[in-house]
């Protein structure tokens, strides 16, 4: 543990992406402390008015504050992208590790399934579904979800087909160790790295898709907030108001960064074989 | 080998079918009626009974997917649109041309960016040039195409004019001459396959990087550098056809980003492709045509897939001789 931790300490991405992460964290949390604005009241009196002290970010075009929409809105983005990835970790490591683990005809089946549903472009099938069905925050999450546990299952399935076979399993086998035994405390903990550093990195994929499906106006919707719907308002004129289309942006952009340096970090971490220079 | 590219190529068909079935029964079963949009207030509700039977909405859905399969597998007719009867085959490959047009520079701005930067941080590995550009490149990995996209369109098209900001050509285009005809479409496409490239090249980078730098420390290349062959001729006639490989692949799982990310930047830029067909065919309920240019994209995938997966089998020895 001790060595984890001086790992993680050394570790550069690792250390910046969580520097980047608790600063937005901290603006998402501790952001309606800074202000007595509401992020739904409408002030249409002062519509699209530039930075001030009243409204540190302006206004939008309802005369919303933008800078508190922003943390209610990142609140939205980041809440529906751990939660999607959570769901779809539990669904991937399940459909990987058991197809894997068993083989036959499910095994079979479900990958075939797999295949299928990776061929979609995603952005496309899934704003197929958000966009004719009631779109709300749940539903938002669970069909992200849905879309996106086949990759887990992948990198769950080889990481379970490469140690399936060796002498420890088999030994385990031998003894007499019931199936969801073996599964649950000898292969899950020994490929719980690919599955963290992959479950990282699917937060930014995720991120980017529902500001994508925000901004096109498919995902969350008004009043509510996102950063992708607050860019929304920001396509009429983008520098012209430039307080709604570059900061919306911007947290988009570091916490994605943040997750991806996170994700990278980790896999050196748990890949040692490039860390040479970090052990 | 041919018996092996064959094979592959058969086992299209099926993932096709399963593609389309699964298309076909997310949008039938979505909830809410396209004909609603079709009727007033004032409208007695017999009328949107006769719009839904116009549309074969009254019929069971089983018997729908039965009768849209047959004329989709044996006519190539994917019905009429519902929001302005033209033909959906019509529609798509009319809105074709500009996502391939996209999409095809998209990839080769990433392709070139992506790899030659690649090779580059390699040979510098963990070097500060490795580490700017792989800091730039976390940078552009990580950008929304859309707000790239936004920013260009703020910048260069309403701030200072200088780049038409929608559409793929110009008003008077079919007045102007072959020469002239090409300078103004490369006007209109620079932002687009700008925003749409550059976060790709990123992907490109990372790979290439990785690959580029593991094959350097393989044995193969230390046994040149032993036989005293150029630092140069081992990078560009060793090195970079061995880790060329797998980018091959790597387009595979490109493509889908490409037409997923062309989407948002045709609506974004107002470029008529089939990303925007779509979005505003989701808006409309426009079932035929969103059966139909779900389908395409998804073939579109299914197609190149199966064309990375089969020049892979060519190129690569090691399966060409695996297979026979």
């Amino acid at each position: 543990m001790n060595m984890l931790v001086r790992n993680i300490s050394k570790n550069r991405h690792f250390f910046r992406g969580g520097v980047i992460l608790v600063f937005i964290f901290l603006f998402i949390i501790c952001g309606p402390l800074l202000t007595s604005h509401n992020p739904f009241s409408q002030d249409l009196g002062n519509t699209l008015s530039s930075p001030s002290l009243a409204n540190f970010l302006g206004t939008d075009y309802y005369g919303r504050d933008v800078f508190i929409r922003l943390v209610y809105g990142g609140r939205t983005s980041l809440g529906i992208a751990l939660l999607s990835t959570f769901f779809a970790i539990v669904i991937g490591s399940i459909v990987g590790l058991f197809t894997a683990y068993f083989g036959g005809w499910l095994d079979i089946i479900l990958m075939r399934f797999v295949d299928v549903m990776l061929a979609f472009p995603k952005l496309i099938i899934i704003l197929l579904i958000v966009g004719l069905g009631a779109s709300s925050v749940p539903t938002l999450i669970f069909i992200l979800a849905m879309f996106s546990w086949m990759e887990i299952a992948r990198i769950v399935r080889s990481k379970v087909l490469a140690l399936k076979n060796l002498a420890y399993i088999r030994s385990a086998r031998a003894l007499g160790l019931t199936d969801s035994r073996i599964i649950f405390k000898h292969i899950l903990p020994n490929i719980a790295g690919p599955i963290i550093v992959s479950a990282v990195l699917l937060i930014s994929t995720i991120i980017l898709i529902e500001s994508g499906l925000s901004f096109l106006g498919l995902g969350v919707r008004v009043p509510g907030a996102s950063w992708g719907s607050i860019l929304n308002d920001a396509k009429i004129d983008p520098l012209g108001t430039w307080w709604l289309s570059v900061p919306a942006g911007l947290l988009i952009l570091l916490s994605v960064i943040g997750f991806n340096l996170i994700g990278d970090g980790l896999q050196k971490l748990f890949e040692p074989g490039e860390t040479t220079e970090q052990v | 080998m041919w018996r092996g590219i064959f094979k592959r190529a058969l086992s299209v068909i099926p993932t096709i079918l399963a593609g389309i079935t699964v298309c076909f029964f997310i949008i039938s079963l979505a909830p809410g009626d396209p004909a609603a949009r079709f009727i007033t207030p004032t409208q007695s509700p017999e009328i949107q009974q006769i719009i839904r039977e116009r549309f074969g909405l009254d019929r069971p859905i089983l018997f729908q997917y039965t009768h849209w399969l047959n004329r989709v597998v044996f006519h190539m007719d994917f019905g009429y649109s519902f929001y302005n009867g033209r033909p959906c085959v019509d529609i798509l490959r009319q809105a074709f041309i500009p996502t391939f047009i996209l999409s095809f520079w998209a990839l080769v701005f990433a392709l070139i960016v992506g790899i030659s930067t690649g090779i580059w941080a390699a040979v510098r590995a963990e070097k500060r040039l490795d580490r700017t550009l792989s800091g730039i490149m976390m940078l552009f990995i990580s950008i929304p195409a859309f707000w790239l996209g936004l920013l260009l369109l703020g910048v260069f098209s309403v701030r200072l004019g200088w780049l038409p900001g929608s559409h793929l050509h110009s008003l008077y285009y079919a007045r102007l001459s072959y020469f002239e005809k090409w300078i103004d479409t490369a006007g209109h496409l620079i932002m687009p396959v700008t925003a749409l490239g550059l976060p790709l090249s990123a992907t490109i980078f990372k790979y290439v990087r990785a690959e580029m730098i593991s094959v350097l420390k393989s044995d193969c290349i230390l046994a040149a550098r032993a036989h005293g062959i150029n630092t140069s001729k081992i990078l560009w006639k060793y090195a970079l056809k061995t880790s060329m490989m797998p980018i091959i692949s790597l387009l595979g799982v490109l493509i889908p980003a490409l037409l997923s990310g062309a989407v948002i930047i045709e609506v974004l830029f107002a470029l008529p492709g089939i990303g925007r067909i779509l979005v505003t065919a989701v808006f409309s309920r426009d079932y035929p045509v969103l059966m139909a240019g779900t389908t395409l994209s998804f073939a579109l995938v299914i197609f190149f897939n199966m064309l990375a997966d089969i020049t892979y089998t060519i190129i690569d020895p090691r399966i060409r001789s695996g297979t026979q």
